[in-house]
């Protein structure tokens, strides 16, 4: 594990937004997601994407916040896909019961291919 | 007597003359002020200081003529040879039971206490290597004596640790015999028959003798005795009378903190007179205990509650598993237990020292990591575990630590020790490491 400086950033991809979360996911940088995840639910995106192929470790607070995001978009009928998860986030989300209230899949295309086949 | 004369002791005779006068007309208090006095008697004839040396003072308080309880205050005999200037005494016991002692009014004034510190770790071994040379026995060579630092520098415990080796017919050490010799002398050694008479000595009857013991073994246990109503379950005698008992072992000096051979002892009898084990078993036990604490590493950390910090612990978990090669997935989860440790410590307790104490015991088979602040109680018993879909309509979506921390972890025990909450998790290594 190198934590590294926790980053937010995003991109839009048709009417899906693109998160990519870097370093470390604790209260302070779990904010920042949830603040950037905000920004595009008030634009009207309702399809977002959290790419955690950057994400070196989480705690209990960062996925509190994550659940956060979850409640946002279930709120807006909304849906999350998270995707490049390494086993050990998988196994700890699936430890806690998370993952049957998100979509998880292996890679961003895959998942952009989900939203947009939804679409259709 | 020859001898005697020939040296001019004339004194000695009249002393020992004395004294048997006594001894034929049964004279039980005149033979005990006769002892106490010859010191002095000796000092003022021969006019050469004569230092007297008492072992285990605070056992004079229960002095008696021809049986328990029939005389009181004997302990005041020694007025005068205290106060002789030609006869210094060297008293030693319990502190506990010393300052009771010594609050009598006949010795008020003429002691002063010292509190012994334990020898060094250098001179600790010179004088085990000097018990064991009058014993010709060989020490330990170099590198093979590091068992002894369970000792802490305690001259009595050193000395009977030889003694041990001694008796188990040992010519030489290694530092497996060392242990094979301490388990021996903490269950059926001199160490053991010392605290045992303690115990003895400050319980009146067979069952406040176990009642004690259960009292020790949950001191030591859990870290204390504060809880009375649970005590005095424990001990299957009434509050009060708990309250006598558990007075009379703190004064004996037998509820001590840091003494791990003392605790060992108690281990042991509590296997025997408790739990109905023989002494080959308990022996063993505290065998296996420490051949296998030989082998562990062991590592402190503090860290400050302040943000990031428990990265830091996470960092040396990393390290600590990446020098016993173990497996990088199987550390991030390590990592994760900590940090929600850490996190709860900063979050829950309130601590005005801001301060989390951490160490990490590495064995062959085993993590062990113990996790301590100061600060408010944390139980997590009580915590209700409140299912993903309700977190996702309450405002409320936290309480996740200890969730993780008991899936993660093989064994979790949350205590209380004095003001401190302690967290003790436990995780095999079997199967962990990196496959080459």
């Amino acid at each position: 594990m190198k934590p590294a400086q926790f980053s937010v950033t995003s991109k839009l991809l048709g009417d899906a937004a693109v998160i990519y979360p870097k370093g470390y996911l604790n209260n302070l940088s779990g904010e920042s997601l949830v603040n950037e995840c905000g920004i595009y639910i008030g634009r009207g995106i309702t399809k977002i994407v959290v790419n955690f192929r950057e994400t070196d470790l989480i705690n209990s607070i960062g996925i509190s916040l994550l659940l956060q995001i979850m409640e946002d978009l279930r709120n807006i009928k909304g849906t999350i896909c998270c995707t490049n998860m390494s086993k050990f986030l998988q196994d700890t989300f699936e430890m806690l019961g998370l993952l049957q209230h998100m979509v998880v899949f292996p890679g961003e295309s895959d998942a952009i291919d989900y939203l947009k086949a939804r679409t259709t | 007597m020859p001898a005697i004369s020939s040296l001019g002791l004339y004194w000695l005779i009249d002393c020992m003359e004395d004294f048997q006068a006594h001894v034929d007309k049964k004279d039980l208090y005149w033979q005990i002020v006769a002892a106490i006095s010859a010191p002095v008697t000796a000092a003022q004839k021969s006019g050469k200081p004569v230092t007297v040396m008492l072992d285990d003072f605070d056992a004079a308080a229960s002095l008696y003529e021809s049986s328990l309880g029939d005389a009181h205050g004997l302990v005041s005999l020694f007025r005068e040879s205290i106060r002789s200037s030609l006869c210094p005494h060297v008293m030693t016991g319990s502190a506990g039971a010393l300052d009771k002692i010594f609050a009598d009014h006949s010795l008020i004034g003429s002691t002063e206490q010292m509190r012994l510190g334990p020898l060094p770790e250098d001179v600790a071994a010179e004088l085990f290597g000097a018990h064991l040379a009058n014993l010709k026995i060989a020490p330990p060579p170099a590198g093979e004596a590091k068992f002894l630092s369970v000792l802490k520098g305690n001259p009595l415990y050193i000395r009977n640790l030889a003694k041990a080796a001694w008796k188990m017919g040992k010519k030489a050490l290694q530092e497996k015999d060392l242990i094979e010799c301490y388990s021996f002398d903490v269950t059926d050694g001199e160490t053991a028959f010392y605290w045992s008479s303690v115990l003895s000595r400050h319980t009146k009857t067979p069952e406040e003798r176990r009642a004690a013991l259960k009292m020790l073994m949950h001191a030591l246990e859990k870290g204390g005795l504060e809880d009375s109503g649970r005590l005095s379950l424990l001990s299957g005698f009434g509050r009060a009378e708990t309250g006598v008992i558990l007075a009379a072992m703190q004064a004996s000096g037998i509820v001590r903190d840091r003494d791990e051979v003392l605790r060992d002892f108690i281990r042991c009898l509590h296997m025997r007179e408790i739990e109905g084990r023989d002494a080959g078993y308990a022996r063993q036990k505290i065998e296996t205990a420490y051949l296998s604490q030989s082998e562990e590493e062991r590592f402190e950390l503090v860290i400050p509650m302040s943000s990031n910090a428990e990265l830091v612990v996470a960092k040396a978990v990393e390290q600590i598993g990446k020098n016993r090669n173990l497996d990088d997935e199987f550390l991030n989860y390590l990592q994760l237990a900590l940090i929600e440790v850490c996190i709860n410590a900063m979050e829950h307790s309130g601590s005005y020292e801001k301060k989390v104490f951490l160490t990490f015991i590495t064995r062959p088979d085993k993590l062990e990591i113990i996790a301590e602040n100061a600060g408010r109680p944390f139980s997590p018993e009580g915590r209700k575990e409140i299912p993903v879909e309700e977190k996702l309509r309450m405002g409320m979506k936290r309480g996740w630590g200890f969730k993780l921390i008991y899936a993660i972890m093989d064994d979790v025990k949350v205590e209380r020790v004095n003001d401190r909450t302690r967290v003790i998790m436990k995780k095999n290594l079997t199967d962990k490491e990196e496959s080459q």
